[in-house]
């Protein structure tokens, strides 16, 4: 086998790894050392707090980086892909989403078992991700990016709850952001017996794992079950994490960078690779979390070290990807594929018609102040009600309409279909500016705020851009870039919220995106602008399928290949942060929309632009419409909104695909 | 004299509710608070506002004054339900600096007014005095506000007179944020500034937030707690917390809980004013008379 070839250096830097936790963790507790060795008469604060809460936090960060470390090698070496995790995947998001929806309509269940509940969590996350994945070719990235839309939609679904419950979630902030701070031995006492078992099965499908590296055939030829064996190992890797974020929160890309670190210090074989990533990541989690300790102790302000490892994983998964060449996705979709042929014409029209109908139904129908439905001409203050909805209305229709054309120009670039601007990280960037603005800015004043969130934007771009100019901007990349980047700014925001500032809320806000701010002026911007944006998507259509050939052929015919990559991504960004502005980064509608349209028949880039634009506005406008009436007279965001509706047609719709 | 201190804190409710509501109800202003605490002084100066944010959670973060139900609900305070406000048809609207976001949006229904009481200078309650007396002045009702605060001098100065000959010992005043964290309120907030004003000591004299609070872990709470102290927590506790507490050594060792100096008071708007720093005197007071009975 290879792993004879290379030295296995994975010992050494485990050593090295475990001095570094060990100073640290010698820097924290030798203070306490003559407390714990001696018996003090009486009561000693210091005392209580080393054996309560240094001595089970360090315990608790060595068995969560060990579990988490070791879910990741299994998911890996099950599915023969170097960027599954359990946070790439979804498990932990689908964890937390699952606990937060207990915590709020059943919190007998969680009495019951909290595990069984994140374990449930995590197990639907993982079968959407699979079963959306596996009716095409199970690429690295693909896969990757197929957990990561679903740990958004948990992260939105979470949100919006947060949302719709006031402060009175806050501890939920805490706990999602991944708080390894203790109280007592009751966790890590509690997580060592559970682990253990998963553990000790772990080790039995060491062997059965190293007969399958040498490929399914010969597995079989030696009477293994390759099928059955890749399933058995990821359930133990899923019930490993999910475990892990029942009882501490999220803590992302642990089980990421442990797997990979071993790797790349020559752990070769299957026992290797099992063995290290799991004492790597232990020493890693370990450290980590000392050195947060060590570093924001004297502030006593506390650091989720959850939203820690977050911002070092993001930076690291897309090293990852520079890295690993052989992962470039063998997938150039195919375009052409419809399921049903529309005639066009009925089609057309009725994508004219529709968006033009819910506009004027939008702004006809609403509620009155007791809640009755209502007619707007019945008020007495028409004028006024006129004033406030119809500019709400038109962003909705043209940020939809917006989002639905990047989205088309975004997945025909990157020939992945799971590509969208919600992920591009364009978004993120107007979010990071906004995030700017609230906490440095005077308050009160909202276009210094609008101008932070354009710098951002365009900022992330120009970064991601500079990034990918070597290898000619491939879309995919680009997407997995801006995941980063969107990952970095949950964190970011987590470690904000759960610090109690109110001015966190003001933000939660904006992210979840509410066409809510919009004014007459604004809303006539965005209109204008959805139009003019729109017009240029279609002049470059021959340019967009030209690029559908595939490079080669659009340079033999003439395309300059690389302009036009890069043109097109820039007016895919513009458009996406106008639209973010108005319904936030996570509406799902720029990966929506173009799917209608094709799975309608029109796949040619003209047609595409055109019906996706008009099925994104109208998504939109229903999505509005139900934000404002839905739970009256709260208001609910319609990005979050049509994500939430659209996400599972979405998966429906991905599934059929054959 | 404790039948004597409720009834002058009874009395300034009374005097100023009873005779009030009903003059004020036909010909006072129209008002749409963004905010609680605008709310409540608003309430206890005899004329309520026509509409408050989420106003279905009155009861769990303010409890008293009560709400009254001609109240409007006009959805929660960043994302007001503009419909609704437009269909109130309000004199005015009342924001804070958090909420102050909004204005451009509201001046289309109706002039807006700031009521600021955290800001730099870190002295909610004075503020909070300074800002009755410019609402008062907006309602048209300004001798009301200036007897509401006469009265609420008086009853500060009582309570502070019949502590006195009592002991004091050190206070800390947390809100659970879950089993592990707690916010706990210092310098710069309501609380502390009604600590001055009973000459009673604040345990927590760490640094604290904008809003007079740090949230920090409990164990954090236990290192800084001097042994007479006594620890208040306010309500919400959400139900998941408290046995969780009841087996956590750290939290079951502290002097504090060893020696049942700890006591949950009902539900206190943290980011009030005036009406709710005088709930929490007269709490507190009583709270503290229970304890040397």
């Amino acid at each position: 086998m290879i792993a004879a070839v290379t030295t296995n250096r994975a010992p050494w830097l485990t050593g090295g790894l475990f001095l570094a936790a060990g100073l640290l963790s010698w820097l924290l507790i030798s203070a306490y050392l003559p407390l714990l060795l001696s018996h003090p008469e009486g009561y000693s604060v210091e005392r209580m707090i080393a054996l309560h809460s240094v001595l089970p936090r360090m315990a608790t960060a060595l068995l969560c980086g060990a579990a988490l470390s070791l879910s990741g090698v299994l998911l890996q070496i099950a599915l023969r892909n170097p960027l599954a995790s359990p946070t790439t995947l979804g498990v932990s998001a689908g964890a937390h989403l699952a606990l937060v929806l207990a915590s709020l309509f059943a919190p007998a269940l969680i009495a019951f078992s909290r595990d069984l509940v994140a374990g449930a969590g995590s197990l639907v996350a993982a079968s959407v991700v699979f079963a959306v994945v596996s009716r095409r070719n199970f690429s690295p990235v693909t896969l990757v990016l197929g957990g990561l839309v679903v740990s958004l939609y948990c992260g939105a679904a979470a949100t919006l709850l947060v949302l719709l419950n006031d402060r009175y979630l806050v501890s939920l902030f805490i706990w999602g952001a991944g708080s390894l701070s203790q109280q007592d031995w009751s966790i890590p006492l509690g997580l060592l017996p559970k682990l253990a078992v998963l553990g000790v099965a772990a080790l039995f499908l060491v062997r059965p794992l190293g007969i399958l590296s040498i490929g399914d055939e010969g597995a079989r030829a030696l009477g293994a079950s390759p099928g059955r064996l890749r399933f058995l190992t990821v359930v133990i890797a899923i019930g490993l994490a999910a475990i892990v974020t029942s009882a501490v929160g999220v803590i992302g890309f642990i089980g990421l960078a442990a797997p990979a670190l071993a790797r790349l210090a020559g752990a070769r074989t299957v026992k290797a690779q099992i063995v290290w990533s799991t004492l790597v990541g232990a020493c890693l989690l370990f450290m980590t979390d000392n050195a947060i300790q060590l570093l924001a102790g004297p502030l006593s302000n506390f650091v989720p070290t959850g939203a820690v490892t977050a911002l070092f994983g993001s930076p690291l998964l897309l090293f990852l990807l520079r890295g690993t060449r052989s992962l470039q996705a063998p997938d150039q979709m195919p375009y052409t594929v419809t399921r049903w042929s529309w005639p066009v014409l009925p089609t057309a029209s009725l994508g004219a018609v529709l968006p033009l109908g819910l506009l004027a139904a939008s702004i006809l129908f609403g509620r009155d102040a007791s809640g009755a439905w209502d007619l707007v001409f019945s008020s007495s203050a028409y004028d006024l009600l006129l004033e406030l909805r119809v500019p709400r209305v038109l962003s909705a229709a043209a940020a939809g309409c917006l989002l639905a054309a990047a989205g088309v120009l975004l997945q025909r670039l990157a020939g992945n279909d799971m590509a969208s601007p919600e992920v591009l990280g364009v978004s993120s960037g107007a979010m990071l500016g906004l995030a700017f603005g609230v906490f440095f800015l005077t308050p009160g004043q909202i276009l210094p705020l609008i101008a932070c969130a354009a710098v951002g934007s365009f900022g992330i771009m120009g970064l991601i851009l500079l990034m990918n100019r070597k290898n000619g901007f491939q879309a995919e990349r680009m997407v997995l870039a801006g995941i980063a980047v969107t990952a970095l700014l949950d964190a970011l925001i987590g470690a904000f919220a759960a610090s109690g500032d109110l001015r966190s809320l003001l933000l939660l806000r904006w992210m979840s995106g509410s066409t809510y701010g919009a004014t007459v002026e604004s809303a006539a911007l965005i209109a204008v602008l959805s139009v003019l944006l729109t017009l240029a998507a279609l002049s470059f259509a021959r340019w967009i399928n030209g690029l559908d050939l595939g490079d080669s052929a659009a340079s033999a015919i003439g395309l300059p290949v690389r302009r036009a990559r890069f043109l097109l991504f820039c007016l895919a960004g513009l458009m996406t942060a106008a639209a973010t502005l108005f319904v936030g980064p996570l509406s799902f509608i720029g990966l929506m929309a173009p799917h209608i349209a094709r799975q309608l028949g029109f796949t040619r880039a003209r047609g595409q632009i055109l019906v996706s634009a008009s099925a994104g506005a109208s998504l939109m406008i229903v999505a509005d419409w139900i934000g404002r009436y839905g739970y009256f007279p709260y208001e609910m965001p319609a990005g979050l909104i049509s994500a939430l509706v659209g996400t599972p047609f979405l998966m429906v719709l991905l599934s059929r695909r054959v | 004299m404790s039948i004597d201190r409720r009834t002058l804190l009874l009395g300034i409710g009374a005097a100023m509710t009873a005779p009030l509501a009903p003059a004020f109800a036909a010909t006072g202003k129209r008002i749409v608070s963004l905010d609680y605490a605008s709310a409540e002084t608003l309430i206890s100066l005899g004329l309520p506002p026509v509409g408050v944010q989420s106003s279905d959670r009155w009861d769990r973060w303010v409890v008293e004054p009560a709400l009254p139900d001609s109240v409007e609900n006009i959805g929660q305070d960043l994302v007001v339900n503009l419909e609704v406000i437009a269909a109130l048809q309000p004199d005015f609207i009342i924001t804070t600096p958090y909420t102050e976001v909004l204005r451009h949006r509201l001046e289309i229904i109706a002039p807006v007014h700031m009521i600021s009481v955290y800001d730099q200078s870190g002295a909610p309650l004075e503020n909070a005095f300074r800002e009755t007396l410019r609402l008062g002045a907006l309602s048209g009702i300004e001798n009301r506000a200036k007897s509401y605060l006469r009265q609420s001098d008086i009853a500060f100065a009582a309570l502070k007179g019949h502590l006195a000959s009592r002991p004091r010992p050190p206070v800390t005043l947390v809100n659970f944020m879950d089993d592990r964290h707690v916010r706990v309120y210092g310098k710069s907030s309501l609380y502390q500034d009604v600590l001055n004003r009973l000459g009673l000591q604040n345990a927590w004299t760490r640094p604290t937030n904008y809003w007079g609070f740090a949230t920090v872990g409990l164990e954090e709470l236990a290192r800084h707690a001097p042994p007479d102290m006594h620890l208040i927590a306010f309500e919400p506790i959400l139900d998941a917390i408290k046995p969780t507490l009841a087996s956590s050594p750290i939290w079951r060792t502290m002097p504090v809980v060893e020696q049942s100096n700890y006591h949950v008071f009902p539900a206190v708007l943290t980011f009030g004013m005036v009406p709710s720093a005088l709930r929490f005197a007269s709490l507190l007071a009583d709270y503290l008379e229970e304890q040397t009975a």
